[in-house]
């Protein structure tokens, strides 16, 4: 069942949609823009058609997961046993036995390196591949506008066909304490490129909070009121500033509400029990799943958000990442479990359907943490040295790139920045360096080629 | 069906575990029996708030426990031997960090305080079966290490004291020895020791990343959380190899194998059942298994984290 803002079914009848509605829903309108207008570098000859980036907020341990140091102190490699992998020589940590079974079809980047050790900041860098406008913890913008987020580049640079949005996002807003991280969205590229939103809760039917409707209004009904098409209006301004089509963001829109189709693509109940169980019940589990129904019918870019807010024990769902305390507990009890089955459970679920090739899968964070245990039996912030998975869209498997020191402190070799991430990410789907500067999303980095 | 499936799955399937259907699918961890055998205590993740739980043994809805709702997460409680109180964690978020301290309240949530002066990062507190003391985890010595004190953290004892990690701790049901899981030798561990801290002996010598052990109310044995290969069961352990048995060609026994995820054992007061937390048909929740259960060995098998 999906759950489109506060619709009734059972209440239905009152025969009128609400400004609010109308203005909620205009707002998450241009994502399913076809934007032909703007491709004017040609259509996509990547690798990849589809992207779904597991953004793991807080910030995983490198040496807890994809990039342990098993002969390293014990103050530095931490409780954890390795595991050998499909690769000889490769081993990973013993909380995720399911890759480690699977890492002939995806690679690791052991030697991402940001910026800045500020959630606020690097979260920007990791979403948009530059600091410029990054707002950390001090509330002080660093200079420059801020980039659009990589998935609002794929929405602006690939057109979709879908009745789809082209950039979904799973999850609220990403926060650093009670602040909102600047970069979730189109930025310069206008809030046409914002994402639309759902979220996943176990239980419970998926939700798109910004597309809130009246009580009682059927989402089928809605091609038919004239105070929709008049709520369209102001909208319409709006869009006609960024130059686009007001005729293509309503078919869009009404295409994603009146389409029983584009519906049902967020109704994760629709697939079999032992599909949702291979992905577990978890938040983040159950998202990866709608990401995977998502790509399935078009939507190019999906961002899986794990957690809302940084932080473990305060977060409203399954916890984030920053684990300055209890660290080794809460990977043993709940991220590493939940991250590797869920992840797993994609892999195996995208190469079932043939989409494997043709979707390129990021699981990665904003950085990583500390080699030395601190004194809270945790991890604090660390940008200079971090893993990333890769997984589809042309990319090699069975392959780790770059190598960390001896207890991945630092890079030794092959360091590569979320920048280089991105430009990766867009010749994937074949927007070329030329196509980054025509469209004004080129952050300076360089594709990773040995991935391909 | 495969001819040597049959057997396969009359190992597995010991026992269909009864399954207690709360209102809160979401992640649950910790569970305690309540003394007197009428409640569950646990963890659990829930409308964004990670706090104390009770739940009916007989059945019903799972409440908040902790009143006022302290507005900050709390977690990892455990009830006294009388049953009339219970001590938790506490965290003190502090803008994108936070202090653990250890805080007790009545059985019924109310008149909530703190009982261990924060010194360090203070964690799985358990009362002593006589009620004496509390044990508890803490960083207070660099990394986590066991301690004992008396109610309001005076005469602290330190248990242990090695670079690796020693936590999750549980008392004997007579109050002699502290079970408890440590990185000492490598893996996660089961190990024990006397309730001094001396005579440490581990426990436990296999593959897996083993947490939360819980006595059975005769001493006889303990039961260990075990993720092995991405699946975790609960196994059982002797507790006469404390007398010293040696290690070597020991047989894995496990009392509860699923491919879910089955964790945080504990046993009913009289020892009869054994509860868990398991996300097996959907959501977390809480189940229970008659005790002892038919117990065999498993033969090897292919991991489930296996594609």
């Amino acid at each position: 069942m999906l759950r489109v803002g506060k619709i009734n079914r059972q209440a239905a009848g009152a025969p009128w949609v609400s400004r609010r509605a109308v203005l909620h829903l205009g707002a998450c309108l241009p994502f399913g823009l076809s934007l032909d207008r703007v491709i004017a570098a040609g259509d996509p000859t990547g690798s990849a058609k589809s992207v779904i980036l597991l953004w793991l907020w807080g910030g995983p341990s490198q040496l807890d997961s994809f990039d342990p140091k098993p002969h390293a102190p014990t103050d530095f490699r931490g409780p954890f046993s390795t595991l050998p992998t499909k690769i000889p020589g490769i081993r990973f940590s013993e909380l995720f036995p399911g890759l480690a079974a699977r890492n002939d079809r995806f690679a690791i980047i052991r030697t991402l390196h940001s910026f800045s050790n500020d959630h606020g900041v690097a979260g920007t860098v990791g979403l948009t591949g530059s600091l410029a406008g990054a707002v950390g913890l001090n509330g002080q913008p660093l200079s420059g506008s801020t980039r659009p987020s990589l998935g609002s580049t794929v929405a602006k640079a690939v057109p979709s066909h879908a009745k789809l949005p082209a950039f979904v996002v799973l999850g609220g807003r990403l926060h650093q304490g009670k602040k909102a991280i600047i970069g979730e969205g189109g930025g310069p590229l206008g809030a046409a490129f914002d994402p639309l939103r759902a979220r996943v809760e176990p239980g419970a039917p998926v939700s798109l909070p910004e597309m809130e409707l009246a009580a009682g209004l059927l989402p089928e009904r809605l091609g038919d009121r004239d105070s929709l098409r008049r709520g369209f209006d102001p909208l319409a301004r709006q869009i006609d500033l960024v130059g686009h089509r007001l005729d293509a963001h309503r078919a869009r829109a009404l295409g994603l509400l009146t389409s029983t189709a584009a519906r049902e693509a967020f109704e994760v109940s629709r697939e079999a029990d032992a599909t949702r169980e291979s992905y577990g019940h978890t938040r983040f589990g159950q998202s990866c799943l709608l990401a995977r129904r998502l790509v399935e019918r078009g939507v190019r870019f999906v961002q899986v958000n794990w957690s809302d807010h940084v932080e473990a024990e305060e977060d409203a769902g399954d916890g984030g990442w920053d684990h300055h305390y209890r660290n080794f507990t809460i990977m043993a009890d709940r991220h590493g479990p939940w991250m590797d089955r869920a992840i797993s459970g994609l892999l195996d679920d995208l190469r079932g359907r043939g989409l494997l090739d043709s979707t390129l899968v990021i699981a990665m964070g904003e950085f990583g943490r500390t080699p030395k245990i601190n004194d809270k039996a945790g991890r604090d912030h660390w940008e200079h040295c971090y893993s990333a998975l890769l997984a589809g869209g042309g990319t090699r498997g069975g392959v780790v790139l770059g190598t960390s020191d001896k207890t991945a402190g630092h890079p030794v070799d092959g360091a590569v920045t979320p920048a280089d991430l991105g430009a990766t990410v867009h010749m994937a789907l074949g927007i070329n360096s030329e196509a980054r500067l025509n469209l004004g999303i080129d952050t300076g980095g360089k594709p990773i080629e040995a991935l391909f | 069906m495969a001819g040597w499936l049959v057997p396969l799955l009359a190992l597995v399937w010991l026992q269909q575990p009864a399954r207690l259907v709360g209102n809160s699918p979401g992640w649950k961890g910790h569970l305690r029996w309540s003394p007197d055998g009428n409640q569950f205590l646990f963890t659990r993740i829930h409308q964004g708030r990670m706090e104390l739980a009770a739940q009916p043994a007989a059945g019903g809805d799972a409440v908040a426990l902790v009143k006022p709702a302290p507005g900050l997460p709390h977690f990892d409680g455990a009830y006294s031997p009388d049953g009339r109180s219970i001590v938790y964690v506490h965290d003190i978020l502090q803008g994108t960090d936070g202090k653990l301290q250890i805080n007790g309240c009545k059985a019924d949530g109310t008149q909530p305080e703190q009982l261990v002066p924060h010194k360090a990062f203070e964690e799985s507190p358990r009362w002593s079966p006589d009620g004496t003391r509390l044990a508890f985890v803490s960083t207070r010595d660099g990394n986590q290490e066991i301690y004992t004190c008396l109610p309001g953290g005076k005469e602290v004892k330190r248990l242990t004291s090695h670079p690796g990690f020693d936590h999750h701790p549980a008392w004997s049901p007579d109050g002699g020895r502290i079970a408890f899981i440590s990185s000492r030798e490598g893996p996660e561990a089961l190990w024990v020791m006397r309730a001094d801290g001396t005579e440490l002996r581990r426990l436990t010598r296999f593959d897996g990343l083993e947490s939360w052990p819980a006595w059975n109310p005769d001493g006889k044995q303990l039961v260990v959380a075990r993720n092995r290969a991405g699946q975790s069961d609960l196994v059982l352990v002797p507790a006469d190899r404390v007398a010293g048995r040696d290690l070597a060609g020991e047989t894995e026994r496990y009392c509860v194998e699923h491919p879910a995820q089955d964790s945080f054992p504990f046993f009913s007061p009289d020892g009869r059942r054994l509860a868990f937390l398991s996300d097996r048909a959907g959501g977390w929740a809480i189940h229970t298994v008659d005790f002892p259960a038919k117990l065999a060995p498993l033969p090897a098998r292919k991991p489930v984290g296996s594609p």
